[in-house]
């Protein structure tokens, strides 16, 4: 067995004596189907039941096995979980990847390594950790078929032994990942001990990194936006689903079908109560959306950017005819090759105008798990409180990420159909106009088919109507109507989420972002203010359209820098359009690389726009 | 079958007023809708009539019927009767979708669909295809007239090979056959009419409401300003004594156009 070698030099700016608590970043190489993802899944466990905060990106390609796959774990007790484009510990298992993963260390950062790999390492300023895995797999696991899997636990057992997680966690952590499977989850532990006894007797203790443990994971959750979204959806009564399988907005599906399969069945009958239906293509799920939300249901489709191409003419029909129904997008790189499987907010500003003639949509932007959840239920309330087509625009990041987050409450105000006429309300009224505006606000009454009441029923159309729901080519009928669309958009602007501003004395800017670039703004404006003395006020937007706390929020600052994770400036440009008078000072601040967006990244654009800023003085 | 298309014009006449009334005491006026904008003779308002009729016997209470379309002359025919009944007038060959989505909502609609063979057979096959698949609970309405009337006269998918449109094209392709296509899809109610017989049509609207699942009626109906013109497979020149089909079709009238045009006549093609 290879002797450890973790005496080399460092240019790392940490004091060999006193290692860093609780802050560092894990990046676990290794091929995908390989089952790694069960044993980061262990190890990211085992940090939060040691109480620390811990967050993990899994990078992934587009491709079933054998493809280079990344599990980055950031761990940071001041609750710092962005992403983080710097790597403390690398563990190099690919050997397709492993000289590229040595090469972008930076001096000081820790590798562990497969001894077989030794050769690759041909670099002195890193503290290596060499380990035999393939004779410490043989000896803990004898079928030779399961080596592959049961290996990747082996490396969760050396990473304890190197950072000090006490070995109960992990053994707790497995247990917990294989449930009810629990000769794997011996074999596991078997592994992972064999690794971690190894790791304690032969590898030199390293004084750079350690994790302690600490009380700050209580009442905490980890989870992804997607299956957050799920559960919103279940909470806020959801009865229609409609779906296309595309990465990565699947999982949000899926696990709705799994939760609907257990909570909404009738107890009498044992039937479900709600429909899903995988359709054949995205144009057919946002057709059955339509066709539900119109006779009914609370539904909604989940999708991602090409998906929402196919639907352009449907957001249409879905804005023009007036029908409550919801798209999460869960947004992504473009088009199908490439990076699918990285996350974008490119989807913006075409869904904001997606579809021909004159249509704008409401958007709803989650920032965090708890919006996640949240906005599901707040979509189908806006999109039938509005009678439109209402967006939610999550991304992979957010969606398919492992998030720390507090735990859900539901909503506890009851779930309202919006401005629906029955049967005795008609009676009541004694007249029926489908698309007039009765009480200003640009929103009319409608009904849904099956009441019975002579003045009940009307006829759909998408473009001219009357008030009275009757075919017209009229260019008064027509204007009158889609002047009344947009007071109805007026009125969206104050019933949409509120953006969330954090104003500071002594600002030098103001921040504008949205959706998963929270934390890195967060983050961000913290390390400005402590390590650039720059002080940041900050305005996230949750929804569009923005109403005038954003405009007083660009009134108070001689700089607004726009963060967002495209190239054009999406959102600045939708700014631009409803404030012209601030168009020089909105500048933007675009992260578009495919990777989540850092806090470095966000404090380098600030700093940026900043000197633009006293250059053009 | 033997009525020719001459006999559809006295068909497409409204149904005469009467106070009878059906079993949940509703009269025929009660069924029907807004007055057809189509053009006198089309066969499509014979197809209104006979369902005005057939709801009216079967005494389906007409506040629980759904009309869907997608776009196109058959599509604006839902606006033609049922005025007590919920209308979507949707999107181009889609509608098998909106269907589809409006009979999982409200599974006590009854949901009729009138489409067209543009809608159906060239821009919404597929949707059409798997909502019969699903066996999606709709009577799905084919009004089949070989052409786009709206966008006047283009040939649409169930033109037959061989057939002269009126811009002069001659089609080279094989019509697409809904009825059998339904059948492969495993559709359990499937059936080929013409709108002129509308006694046919009536008997099978009212087995194809009764029927719980997917009921695909395609019912030919000429177009009497677009296909009704020597060369036409589907003119008032034509004896309906059997349907033409692309094995017993030949084309009297014309030779094979160039090779070089061919390409350009396939509808649909790219």
């Amino acid at each position: 067995m290879s002797q450890a070698v973790a005496e080399a030099e460092t240019n790392s700016d940490r004091s060999a004596s006193s290692p860093s608590i609780n802050d560092l970043v894990i990046k676990i190489a290794t091929p995908n189907g390989s089952g790694s993802q069960s044993a980061n899944l262990i190890l990211m466990r085992s940090i939060f039941t040691l109480g620390v905060p811990v967050g993990a990106k899994n990078l992934f390609p587009s491709n079933i096995q054998g493809l280079p796959t990344w599990f980055i774990v950031r761990v940071n007790e001041n609750g710092w979980l962005a992403h983080r484009n710097h790597t403390d510990l690398m563990v190099a298992m690919n050997p397709q990847t492993a000289a590229e993963d040595i090469t972008e260390l930076d001096p000081g950062a820790m590798l562990v390594i497969d001894e077989t790999f030794k050769s690759l390492v041909k670099r002195d300023d890193l503290h290596c950790f060499f380990i035999p895995f393939n004779t410490l797999v043989k000896e803990a696991c004898p079928e030779t078929r399961l080596r592959k899997m049961v290996v990747n636990v082996m490396y969760v057992g050396v990473l304890a032994s190197v950072l000090g997680i006490p070995f109960e966690e992990i053994g707790n952590a497995i247990d917990w990942q294989f449930a009810k499977k629990i000769k794997a989850a011996e074999l596991n532990k078997t592994a992972a001990l064999a690794a971690y006894t190894w790791a304690e007797e032969h590898l030199p203790k390293q004084n750079l990194h350690r994790l302690e443990r600490r009380n700050l994971t209580k009442d905490k959750i980890v989870i992804e936006g997607n299956e957050a979204a799920a559960l919103g959806m279940l909470f806020g009564g959801v009865t229609f689903l409609a779906w296309y399988p595309i990465t990565p907005s699947s999982s949000l599906c899926e696990h709705l079908i799994k939760y609907l399969g257990k909570h909404r069945r009738d107890p009498e009958t044992g039937q479900a109560t709600y429909a899903v239906i995988q359709a054949e293509d995205e144009l057919a799920s946002m057709g059955m959306v339509i066709g539900a939300g119109w006779a009914g249901a609370r539904a909604f489709t989940a999708t991602s950017g090409p998906g929402i191409s196919l639907m352009a003419e449907m957001a249409g029909l879905a804005y023009f005819a007036e029908i409550p129904s919801v798209i999460v997008d869960i947004q992504r790189m473009g088009p199908s090759t490439g990076l699918p499987t990285r996350t974008s907010q490119g989807d913006v500003a075409k869904a904001y105008y997606l579809s021909h003639g004159d249509c704008k949509h409401v958007l709803l932007l989650p920032g965090n798990m708890q919006e996640c959840f949240e906005f599901s239920e707040e979509a189908l309330h806006l999109a039938e409180q509005l009678q439109t087509l209402v967006f939610v625009m999550s991304d992979l990041d957010l969606g398919m990420n492992k998030w720390m987050s507090d735990s859900f409450t539901p909503s506890t105000k009851p779930i309202s159909r919006g401005k629906v006429l029955n049967a005795e309300e008609l009676s009541r009224n004694g007249e029926f106009a489908r698309y007039r505006d009765v009480d200003g606000d640009g929103i009319p009454y409608r009904t849904l088919p099956g009441t019975l009441h002579p003045n009940a029923a009307y006829f759909t159309r998408g473009t001219g109507h009357t008030e009275i729901a009757t075919y017209s080519e009229k260019p008064e009928d027509w204007q009158r109507n889609i002047d009344r669309l947009h007071r109805k958009f007026d009125t969206a602007r104050e019933v949409v989420p509120q953006p969330m501003v954090s104003e500071t004395e002594g600002s030098v800017a103001g921040i504008i972002a949205y959706g998963s670039s929270d934390p890195a703004v967060a983050e961000a404006r913290h390390i400005l203010e402590t390590k650039h003395d720059i002080k940041t006020s900050y305005l996230r937007l949750r929804a569009l359209p923005v109403n005038g706390a954003v405009k007083a929020f660009c009134e108070r600052h001689s700089l607004v820098c726009v963060v967002e994770q495209n190239r054009d400036g999406q959102v600045t440009s939708i700014l631009r359009g409803e404030y012209p008078e601030f168009g020089a000072k909105l500048k933007p601040a675009l992260h578009y690389n495919g990777m989540p967006i850092d806090a470095d990244s966000v404090v380098e654009l600030v700093l940026q726009r900043i000197a633009e800023q006293k250059g053009s003085k | 079958m033997s009525t020719t298309v001459a006999d559809v014009s006295k068909e497409t006449k409204a149904p005469a007023a009467s106070s009878k009334t059906n079993r949940i005491g509703l009269t025929m006026q009660d069924y029907r809708g807004a007055e057809s904008t189509l053009c006198a003779g089309c066969g499509h308002d014979a197809i209104t009539n006979s369902i005005i009729k057939a709801f009216f016997e079967l005494g389906v209470d007409p506040h629980m019927v759904a009309k869907l379309s997608g776009i196109g002359c058959s599509s604006k025919t839902t606006n033609y009767f049922l005025n007590q009944s919920h209308g979507f007038n949707s999107l181009h060959g889609r509608m098998a979708t909106i269907a589809t989505g409006s009979s999982l909502a409200n599974r006590k609609l009854i949901n009729i669909g009138v489409s067209g063979d543009g809608d159906t057979a060239s821009i919404g096959l597929g949707n059409f295809s798997h909502m019969v698949r699903r066996n999606a609970h709709i009577v799905y309405i084919v009004e089949n007239n070989g052409c786009y009337g709206l966008t006047k006269g283009q040939a649409s998918a169930t033109a037959d090979r061989g057939t002269r449109m009126k811009s002069g094209q001659t089609i080279e392709s094989a019509p697409v056959d809904l009825c059998s296509l339904a059948i492969q899809m495993g559709c359990g109610f499937v059936a080929r009419s013409f709108s002129g017989d509308t006694q046919q049509v009536r008997t099978l609207l009212k087995a194809a409401i009764a029927h719980r699942g997917t009921a695909v009626l395609d019912i030919v109906s000429p177009c009497v300003t677009f296909n009704n013109h020597e060369g036409s497979t589907k003119s008032r020149c034509t004896k309906w004594t059997s349907f033409p089909t692309t094995k017993t079709f030949r084309s009297s009238t014309k030779k094979a156009p160039p090779k070089s045009s061919r390409c350009t006549t396939v509808p649909g093609s790219p």
